[in-house]
């Protein structure tokens, strides 16, 4: 199968490296390769470094950060060519790429999939950078081309500076979500395709890690259903859901698929190890709570026997005084 | 001390304004000693031993010609390829005459195939452009040879096409290649991310060590060839700089070497930079360390702002181009300034590859803002290609103290394309805007940037004076320049751009006695023939280097 790759765009200092470090320094149930322009600013704690070269760092957990110099596609080879290859890249993108381009570049690449192309937006300084005369243009392609923005550095500025350029940024990328965030402390799976554990396991290890206004919900697809109308559900999700992945099985074929949504892009695929994807569930991550109960309404309103509630499907990561404070004033 | 040499002329061509014309000029140790008539010369004479050298009798001296904007490296990889080319290249070992059309495109493959000798020898031909040489694809290419690889490498070197024996050749993966978005097998086509994975394959034949070697072999002819004693290479390491410096010291730092060449380092070797500027501006610093007699680095530095002129990747202002594609920024802004500030403060000679007017843009704003913290004189702040500009931002130059290497051949090949499928006629036309640059009093070399246009002075001097284009087309002859601003461009003003003036440039007592040496006086002839006056060959540091 294809490996998934997340671009991660934004213009420079917008919290790109932050949001690395802080994917990096998390135990995740899929070996990730990140692929950097620059180690100069990767600052990982020393105690989860396995080994360093050249290029590459290897982490405790699996993963490895290398630098991309110039020549990305020798860096996606050399990951290629590994004997344990990745199961999930997350590239860089330097603060002037065309995403769109990179894209083509990635997509175009044999072994490689889209995952998704998310952009790290610096809450205080975008409105400035998007008419800056000579970035303003690659600044709002960036933001236009991305299937998730993420809201950086949202302790900086005040409740109506943000939903200033909340509103902006929606109208700039209607189909993009939004996620606000503080230091990059987002929850690792809105940007990697995770394995098909449920996220909650994961939510034990973001407990430290104050990943901000994000829930997850649970919603156990135990019961095969028409991929037609799960799709119907999936395209039609609320805004505040920005990510869905997990597995359930086709009632045409009885094979087991694999869903994977992120923002408006999604894909539905059939799963090539079905013994590793029980129990079968759907999670969804979101900031709305409300929103993602709704999902699961949906779900078991299909019929098929899916979407049973649970005592508490929706869990939220531990959340800083400030990032509950946000949630509290009503943030999307 | 060595004896004098006096080298008597048809005509010497100074290029000193205060003593423009001579007939004879003393040479010793390398060094002129003086310029004039042998009658002026006369106090010299009668003071040391010296002999008369009559050899250019019927020649006509110019100084040294000198590229400052050019790179061995590249060259040294693609002139062992076989060039088919739309316009006409002269190269040391060829003259590649120009090739129109298809049938002429694939009877030019034929010989070049029938003439190799050894049948596995992969056939590799640079310069193909559909415009000139119609649809090229596996097919035709199978129909020049089903056992011999043969690739066609396209001008802009954005895509090859490959026969099948080339495509086994290239050893990668077939059933990758079927599924690969950007190769078409069918067709035998690689370009974007395909280009690489065909790269890949052929990177054991252009980067074999030998082949490299002959290149820069080539490269050296090439460079004697258009009758420089001084070049400068933009831009070290374009790949890799030990690699790159260890091929140029064996190559270019020889006795038969008839040319010197200053290296300017790249202020970002590899990756992005920011955070690195105190690193990156020590191993900067550290270049001059390799330095020998005739390879030399000194106090410059390049550095980037937006992509290639012929990739069409220049930032180009609004309107922008017209099918709505956007350029490229080689590094964000604010990393361009971070990383042009410490040069500037240590006295730096700075050099900015700028294609587009944004890119220039961007390079003008930041040097008002490091004019304002600190101000400096004779800065030779120097803009590198200088595609495209406004007339506003040459008065900004002028006013800001910067200078402008100039490559004139973009008006040759591009002016008519650009004009016809990129910007427009009205910005296109205008392109390398070398008259308001000489209005503007803005001092201005002219380079070739080899391999993006032939190694030959008297080329880009024939285009900056006439603008033809390659259908013949003028393009904006109100941005023609005069003859003699056109040779100045070669010569001391080139100079000046590389901090040289004092050493070389133009003839005249205390200068590195380096001439080149032609067959008729570019002041003489047509202007439209500018390009073609044969040059006998140059003199180095006072040797006499003929052409072979």
């Amino acid at each position: 199968m294809d490996i998934p790759v997340t671009i991660l765009g934004g213009y420079l200092g917008a919290g790109k490296t932050t949001l690395i470090n802080h994917v990096l320094s998390h135990a995740l149930d899929v070996r990730v390769a990140v692929l950097v322009n620059d180690f100069g600013a990767v600052n990982i704690d020393a105690s989860l470094i396995s080994s360093r070269a050249e290029d590459t760092i290897t982490l405790s957990n699996g993963c490895v950060c290398c630098t991309i110099q110039d020549d990305l596609g020798a860096a996606i080879d050399a990951q290629l060519r590994r004997d344990k290859p990745p199961q999930h890249i997350l590239i860089e993108a330097s603060g002037v790429a065309e995403p769109a381009r990179m894209l083509r570049y990635v997509e175009s690449w044999p072994g490689l999939s889209r995952h998704a192309v998310v952009c790290v937006v610096d809450v205080e300084t975008i409105r400035e950078r998007a008419t800056d005369k000579f970035v303003g243009r690659v600044v709002r392609r960036q933001i236009g081309s991305a299937d998730l923005l993420i809201l950086n550095k949202t302790d900086l500025v005040d409740a109506e500076a943000r939903s200033l350029v909340v509103d902006w940024l929606a109208s700039s990328a209607p189909d993009a979500g939004i996620v606000e965030s503080t230091w990059g402390r987002i929850d690792p799976a809105l940007v990697l395709q995770g394995a098909h554990q449920a996220a909650a396991s994961r939510y034990g290890e973001l407990a430290h890690a104050r990943p901000g206004t994000f829930f997850n919900a649970t919603v156990p697809m135990e019961e095969a259903l028409d991929l037609d109308e799960l799709e119907t559900v999936l395209g039609d999700l609320p805004a505040s859901v920005h990510r869905v992945k997990g597995f359930v099985t086709d009632i045409a074929t009885g094979r087991t698929m694999l869903i994977q949504c992120v923002a408006a892009r999604r894909s539905i695929e059939p799963c090539p190890h079905s013994a590793d994807a029980a129990p079968h569930a759907l999670v969804a991550i979101g900031t709305d709570r409300k929103d993602l109960e709704a999902f699961r309404l949906q779900i078991a309103a299909l019929g098929a026997g899916n979407g049973a509630a649970l005592n508490d499907p929706i869990q939220s990561g531990t959340r800083s005084a400030r990032s509950a404070a946000v949630a509290d004033e009503g943030a999307r | 001390m060595s004896q004098i040499t006096v080298y008597t002329a048809r005509r010497i061509r100074t290029m000193n304004r205060s003593l423009p014309i001579a007939t004879a000029v003393a040479v010793r140790d390398g060094q002129i000693i003086e310029v004039g008539s042998l009658e002026t010369l006369q106090p010299w004479l009668d003071a040391h031993p010296h002999r008369i050298d009559t050899t250019f009798r019927n020649h006509v001296l110019m100084p040294g010609f000198i590229d400052p904007h050019l790179h061995p490296s590249l060259a040294a990889i693609l002139l062992p390829c076989h060039f088919i080319t739309a316009t006409e290249w002269k190269l040391p070992d060829r003259v590649c005459a120009p090739v129109h059309g298809h049938n002429a495109y694939i009877d030019r493959l034929k010989q070049i195939e029938e003439s190799l000798t050894d049948p596995s020898e992969p056939l590799i031909t640079w310069g193909y452009h559909k415009i000139w040489h119609g649809k090229v694809d596996r097919q035709v290419l199978n129909n020049i040879s089903s056992t011999r690889p043969v690739i066609v490498w396209q001008r802009s070197f954005h895509e090859v096409i490959a026969n099948d024996a080339a495509i086994d050749w290239i050893g990668a993966d077939r059933a990758m290649m079927e599924r690969h978005h950007q190769i078409d097998l069918g067709e035998g086509r690689f370009y974007e991310t395909g280009l690489a994975v065909a790269m890949g394959g052929m990177r054991k034949l252009i980067l074999d060590p030998k082949r490299f070697r002959h290149g820069m072999e080539l490269t050296k002819r090439a460079v004697h060839a258009g009758g420089h004693p001084t070049i400068c290479d933009m831009g070290l390491p374009m790949l890799n700089l030990e690699l790159e410096w260890s091929t140029l010291k064996a190559g270019m730092e020889t006795d038969d070497t008839p040319f010197r060449t200053q290296f300017v380092a790249r202020a970002v070797e590899r990756g992005g930079g920011l955070g690195k500027e105190a690193e990156n501006f020590e191993r900067v610093r550290s270049m001059p360390k390799r330095n020998t007699h005739r390879l030399e680095f000194r106090k410059a530095v390049k550095l980037f702002t937006d992509g290639g002129y012929f990739a069409e990747l220049m930032q180009v202002q609004p309107p922008g181009f017209i099918d709505g594609h956007e350029g490229e920024w080689l590094m964000p802004p604010e990393v361009f300034e971070a990383l042009c500030r410490p040069y500037w403060h240590d006295g730096y000679r700075i050099h900015v590859h700028c294609t587009g007017d944004l890119g220039l843009e961007l390079a003008l704003d930041v040097l008002e803002k490091l004019q304002f913290e600190r101000p400096r004189f004779n800065h030779r702040f120097t803009i590198e290609h200088f595609g495209l500009s406004t007339p506003e931002q040459v008065r900004r130059m002028a006013d800001l103290g910067a200078l402008a290497s100039v490559n004139a051949y973009y008006v040759y090949e591009l002016g008519e394309a650009y004009w016809k499928r990129s910007i427009g006629f009205e910005r296109a036309s205008q392109m390398s805007r070398l008259g308001t640059l000489a209005r503007h009093n803005v001092t201005t070399a002219l380079h070739t940037d080899f391999t993006m246009a032939p190694a030959l002075p008297l080329n880009s001097a024939w285009v900056a004076v006439n603008r033809r284009a390659e259908s013949g087309t003028v393009v904006c002859p109100e941005e023609c320049i005069t003859v003699e601003q056109a040779m100045r461009a070669i010569t001391i003003d080139a100079a000046y751009v590389l901090g040289m003036e004092h050493e070389v440039g133009s003839i005249r007592a205390g200068k590195k006695a380096d001439f080149t040496v032609l067959e008729a006086d570019p002041f003489d002839v047509p202007p439209l023939e500018l390009k073609d006056i044969p040059i006998w060959g140059t003199v180095f540091e006072g040797v006499p280097a003929p052409l072979e």
